[in-house]
């Protein structure tokens, strides 16, 4: 059964709200994504394709997650990566059959990336990492873009460089 | 043992967002002092600043407002994210229009550049997008009526006498040149988006407003036969059906078309033993419904 050699495997999902991915999709994409990683199939994920070849059928959510919780059990880290997780589509409970999954894998690394609003600590104990800009990022950013802006260039002169960056940085704050 | 780290954004990436927004209407300035004076009246939070921009974009030439109508209408109610090519088609079409050719064809820049900074083009896929999840919510709201241009756009697209006939051959399996169907879908960037999902666009309330503009464009056994095709080359066609030779009533009641296809019906009368036997092979109830089939 333990055919998956490799000691790290990381897999990725990225969530965009114009894609509207089933679960199974999306748990079907990790399961590939870590065969991908693997050197060999065993042979009970051979004998699932031949089972859906002959009937022109697709494997079950059941089916797929199962063989991922199977196959990672030989894998000493697994590293997953769903970023954006606020874009999943709500309808259709898709976050919570993926996230339910992924509990169950026995040596899962999970970084989630998402907008504040995603509550997933029904599911996972998390330690959380707030990323904000500051007003040192914003200036950077666009003190850069000012040097890239072929107009702005024209038409702000150099001693209006400084309070210009720093009205564009105040502004910027005022959500 | 599992470990987990959820790394949460906040409004920090509407904050760059606002800042490019804000460079994007400072450098339309034309002198320094214009420049100095659009600095004290760059709007308040993001509401105001989207509010701006369509302003901006309103004040441009007719031409220019209605290429940006096109570009932001198609780009915030497209299913799935378009590329350039597909999207310079979908803009060039015109109400009637029978032909589409390279010389209809705007440049993919100028479709960002009448966008006022809020349509953006990832260069390695060739995705237009906008520029922010919030840009969408807004445009949702503020350009309801593009929604139904989007279908008409569809209708109109697979109407062109391009697609009035399938392709000539249609090679048999094994042979190793490519499927003509290929390269219609490669000349027409935009079928395969149109044939895949005109259905998505028009079911519900827009059937009935549009119900004339379908009837019309599919009344033609050959762009039905070629919709089918490019069906078949994208991989997306049903697993059931009479194959090309569809009647209009199939392709209704396959995507789930139920209003389109009571007009149908309607039109039709009688022939109960045709629709029965088509029924038969129905899927969705609602034609079921619809047709009395209990």
């Amino acid at each position: 059964m333990f055919l998956l050699v490799h000691d790290v495997q990381i897999a990725f999902i990225y969530f965009n709200h114009k894609e509207n991915h089933s679960a199974v999709d999306l748990v079907g994409s990790l399961l590939k994504q870590l065969l991908q990683q693997g050197t060999e199939l065993s042979p009970a994920l051979h004998d699932l394709y031949a089972k859906h070849v002959k009937r022109n059928t697709r494997p079950s959510l059941t089916e797929i997650s199962d063989y991922l919780v199977s196959e990672s059990r030989a894998v000493t880290k697994v590293y997953v990566v769903l970023d954006a997780l606020d874009e999943c589509p709500v309808d259709q409970d898709i976050k919570d059959k993926v996230l339910s999954l992924l509990q169950k894998l026995p040596s899962l690394h999970l970084l989630v990336t998402s907008r504040p609003s995603t509550n997933i600590s029904t599911h996972f104990n998390a330690v959380q990492l707030d990323i904000r800009a500051d007003d040192h990022d914003m200036e950077m950013f666009v003190r850069d873009r000012l040097q890239e802006n072929r107009n702005l260039k024209r038409y702000v002169r150099q001693d209006f460089k400084e309070p210009l960056i720093h009205e564009v940085v105040r502004k910027s704050d005022g959500m | 043992m599992s470990t987990l780290l959820l790394a949460f954004y906040f409004s920090t990436d509407a904050r760059f967002l606002l800042a490019r927004l804000y460079l994007e209407m400072l450098s339309e300035q034309r002198t320094q002092n214009a420049v100095r004076v659009a600095l004290t009246n760059l709007p308040t939070g993001l509401d105001n600043t989207y509010k701006e921009v369509m302003e901006r974009i309103y004040k441009q030439g007719t031409a220019d407002v209605d290429l940006a109508l096109k570009v932001l209408g198609w780009i915030t109610y497209a299913k799935v994210p378009l590329e350039a090519k597909a999207l310079q088609h979908a803009v060039a079409i015109q109400p009637g229009m029978m032909t589409l050719e390279d010389g209809d064809l705007t440049d993919e820049d100028d479709l960002i550049s009448v966008c006022a900074g809020i349509v953006t083009i990832d260069r390695e896929s060739g995705i237009v997008r906008l520029v922010h999840y919030t840009t969408q919510e807004y445009l949702e709201i503020h350009l309801k009526e593009q929604k139904v241009e989007v279908v008409r756009g569809c209708l109109t697209y697979l109407g062109l006498d391009a697609f009035r006939e399938p392709c000539d051959s249609w090679p048999q399996w094994g042979r190793l040149k490519p499927l003509p169907v290929v390269g219609r879908l490669k000349k027409y960037p935009f079928v395969g988006y149109a044939v895949r999902y005109w259905p998505d666009h028009i079911r519900g309330e827009l059937e009935e407003e549009l119900k004339d503009v379908a009837l019309y464009t599919f009344k033609e056994r050959g762009l039905r036969y070629s919709v089918w095709q490019i069906e078949e080359g994208l991989g997306t066609r049903m697993g059931w059906g009479p194959g090309g030779d569809r009647s209009l009533l199939h392709i209704f009641a396959a995507y789930g078309l139920s209003i389109l296809c009571r007009n149908l019906l309607d039109k039709v009368g009688g022939h109960h033993m045709y629709l029965h036997r088509i029924l038969a092979k129905l899927m969705h109830t609602d034609s079921m419904k619809i047709c009395g089939v209990r």
